[in-house]
C-alpha cells in the first residue's frame, strides 16, 4: 500500500500531457470494465427472470426454450476432427513453435479454427423447433483436448485419464486438438429470438390446385369413370365433367382447411434483434450460465473499481 | 482529498448502478407477467369467437341438452366478464367451470351420431380443444413468469427495491376445485 502511495504521489512529477492522457485512458477502461461487470450482471439475471416457455405454445420473440439436442433431418453433422455425430461442433488445431530465442520458449499457434453453423434442432415435451448458432454464446455439454505429433488427428480423442496424468499426454507432441461438442441427446438451454415461418412453397392458386387434382384423376380413368360417368356410357360428358371440377375444388378446399399439401411451420430460435439481449445455447444448463456471468461480473467489477480508484486518487493527488 | 473518501464516492457510486439494476430487473419482471398474461388473453378472445358458433351447431341437434349448453354460454360469460375486470382468480374459476361444461357436452355429443359426424362440429371441437390446450400451456408460463416475480420481490437486497418502489406481488392463474378434484370412475359409467 506504501508503495501504491509512493507511486501515486510521484505521478504529481509527470509532464502534464502524458499524465492526463494516462488518466483519461485508466478512467475509460475503468468504465469499460464496469459497463462490463453491469452487463453480465444483468445478462444473469434477465436469465434467471425468464420463464420457460413449451415450443407449442411460445410466443413470438425473446423467450427461453429447454429440451434435448437433436439432429435435422437430412445430411448428418459431423465433427471436423473426431468424425462423432452431433448437432454442433467448434474446433481447433495448434501448432507448438518457437516464440523465442531461447529452445525452451515455445508457445501454441493457433493454424487452424472453425465453427459449425448448421442448424440443429431442440426438441421438448410438445415439440420441435430449428436452432440457429449464428451468433450464439454457446456452452457446449463436451470439451476434449488431445495431442498428436501430426497435423491429422488420428481418430477419437483418447479417453480421459486421471486429472494428474493428463498433462503429460502432450509431451513431446507438436500439434494440440481441441473439440467442442454439442451431441445429440445432450440437455439443452436455449434463450433468444422465437420466431415461427410459414412455408412460401405452398401453392396460393385455388385453379392450379383443382386443375393438378383433375391431372391425377384423368391418369386414372377406370376410377374417374366409376365416380363421375352418371349415364355409364363410358365417356366423361360436359356436364358430368363440370361434375368433377366441382367435386375436385369442394376437394381442395377441405385439404386447405386440413393444412394437406402445405409443409407445416418451422419454429426457429435465432439472434434477438437487439444487441442488448443475449442469445444463448448451454448444454451445461442455465445455472451454469448464470454462475459464468457472476464470475465475469465480480472479475470486471472489482478490476473497475480498483481502476476508478486508482485513476480518481491520482487526478486528486495531482491537483493538490 | 484522502483514499477514503475516493474510495467511499466510488463504491457509492457503483451501489447506486446496482440499485439501478435491481430495478430494471423489477421492471423487467413485471412486463414479462404483463406479456405472459397478454399471450393468454389473446387465447382467450379467439375461443370467446369461436364458442358461439360451437354451441349454435350442438343446439341444431341437441333439442333435449339446453341445460349442458346453457352451462357452457354461462361459463364462457364468466371468463369473458373476469377478464374484463382483470380479475385473474375470476378468470381461474370460470375457466375451471368452461372446462368442465365443454367436457360434459363433449361426453354428450357421443349420444348424437349425426353431431358427431357434423364437419363444422369436429372442426370447432378440434380449433377449441386446440385453443384450451395454448391456454393450458401458457397458463403454466405466466405462472411461472408469477412466481418469478413474487420470489424475487421478496428476496435481498431485491426486497429494499420492490418496497421503496412499491412492487407489488401478482394472482397465480388456478384452476378450480372442480378441476383438481379425482374424477368418479363409477358416478361417470353408472
Amino acid at each position: 500500500m506504501a508503495e501504491l502511495a509512493r507511486f501515486i504521489a510521484d505521478l504529481r512529477y509527470v509532464e502534464p500531457a502524458p499524465f492526463w492522457g494516462g488518466w483519461l485512458l485508466a478512467l475509460a477502461l475503468a468504465g469499460f470494465l464496469l459497463r462490463a461487470a453491469f452487463r453480465s450482471l444483468a445478462h444473469g439475471r434477465l436469465i434467471e427472470n425468464t420463464p420457460t416457455a413449451l415450443i407449442r405454445s411460445a410466443a413470438q420473440g425473446y423467450t427461453e426454450l429447454r429440451g434435448m439436442a437433436d439432429l435435422m433431418d437430412g445430411e448428418p453433422i459431423h465433427a471436423p476432427l473426431s468424425r462423432r455425430r452431433c448437432a454442433w461442433y467448434h474446433y481447433r488445431i495448434e501448432h507448438l513453435e518457437q516464440s523465442g530465442q531461447k529452445r525452451n520458449e515455445r508457445r501454441w499457434v493457433t493454424v487452424e479454427r472453425d465453427t459449425s453453423d448448421n442448424l440443429f434442432q431442440l426438441e421438448d415435451t410438445s415439440g420441435m423447433c430449428a436452432v440457429d448458432p449464428e451468433g450464439a454464446t454457446v456452452y457446449p455439454g463436451q470439451v476434449d483436448v488431445w495431442y498428436s505429433h501430426h497435423r491429422a488427428p488420428a481418430g477419437l480423442p483418447p479417453a480421459k485419464g486421471h486429472p494428474w496424468l493428463r498433462w503429460t499426454d502432450g509431451l513431446g507432441k507438436s500439434w494440440r486438438f481441441t473439440e467442442h461438442l454439442i451431441r445429440p441427446g445432450d440437455p439443452l438451454y436455449v434463450i433468444g429470438q422465437f420466431t415461427t415461418h410459414a412455408s412460401h412453397t405452398a401453392p396460393l392458386r385455388l385453379d392450379e390446385d383443382v386443375a393438378a387434382r383433375l391431372r391425377d384423376w384423368k391418369r386414372d380413368r377406370a376410377t374417374l369413370l366409376a365416380r363421375f360417368d352418371a349415364d355409364g356410357d363410358g365417356h366423361i360428358g360436359a356436364g358430368e365433367w363440370s361434375a368433377a371440377r366441382e367435386a375436385a375444388t369442394r376437394e381442395v378446399h377441405a385439404a386447405r382447411a386440413e393444412g394437406e399439401g402445405a409443409p407445416p411451420p418451422v419454429d426457429l430460435m435465432g439472434p434477438p434483434a437487439s444487441r442488448d439481449l443475449p442469445y444463448i445455447i448451454s448444454a451445461l444448463g442455465d445455472e451454469h450460465v448464470v454462475a459464468a456471468s457472476r464470475r465475469a461480473a465480480l472479475v470486471e467489477g472489482a478490476l473497475g473499481t480498483a481502476l476508478s480508484t486508482l485513476a480518481l486518487w491520482a487526478a486528486a493527488v495531482r491537483l493538490g | 482529498m484522502p483514499v477514503q473518501t475516493i474510495v467511499l464516492t466510488v463504491l457509492l457510486g457503483v451501489l447506486l448502478a446496482y440499485g439501478v439494476l435491481l430495478y430494471n430487473g423489477l421492471v423487467s419482471l413485471k412486463h414479462n407477467v404483463r406479456r405472459a398474461w397478454a399471450n393468454i388473453d389473446v387465447l382467450l378472445k379467439q375461443r370467446h369467437d369461436e364458442l358461439p358458433k360451437l354451441v349454435e351447431v350442438c343446439r341444431q341437434y341437441m333439442r333435449h341438452e339446453q341445460d349442458t349448453l346453457a352451462r357452457v354460454t354461462e361459463a364462457r360469460a364468466s371468463v369473458f366478464a373476469a377478464n374484463q375486470r382483470n380479475d385473474v382468480a375470476g378468470v381461474g374459476a370460470g375457466e375451471s367451470a368452461l372446462r368442465a361444461g365443454l367436457g360434459q357436452l363433449y361426453a354428450v355429443a357421443e349420444n348424437y351420431p349425426e353431431l358427431k359426424a357434423d364437419d363444422q362440429f369436429r372442426h370447432l371441437r378440434d380449433r377449441v380443444t386446440t385453443l384450451e390446450n395454448s391456454i393450458a400451456d401458457r397458463r403454466e408460463y405466466y405462472n411461472e413468469a408469477v412466481t418469478l416475480n413474487n420470489i424475487r420481490i421478496e428476496t435481498f437486497p431485491d426486497v429494499l427495491v420492490a418496497r421503496w418502489f412499491g412492487f407489488g406481488p401478482h394472482t397465480l392463474l388456478e384452476f378450480g376445485a372442480e378441476e383438481k378434484r379425482d374424477v368418479d370412475l363409477g358416478a361417470l359409467f353408472s
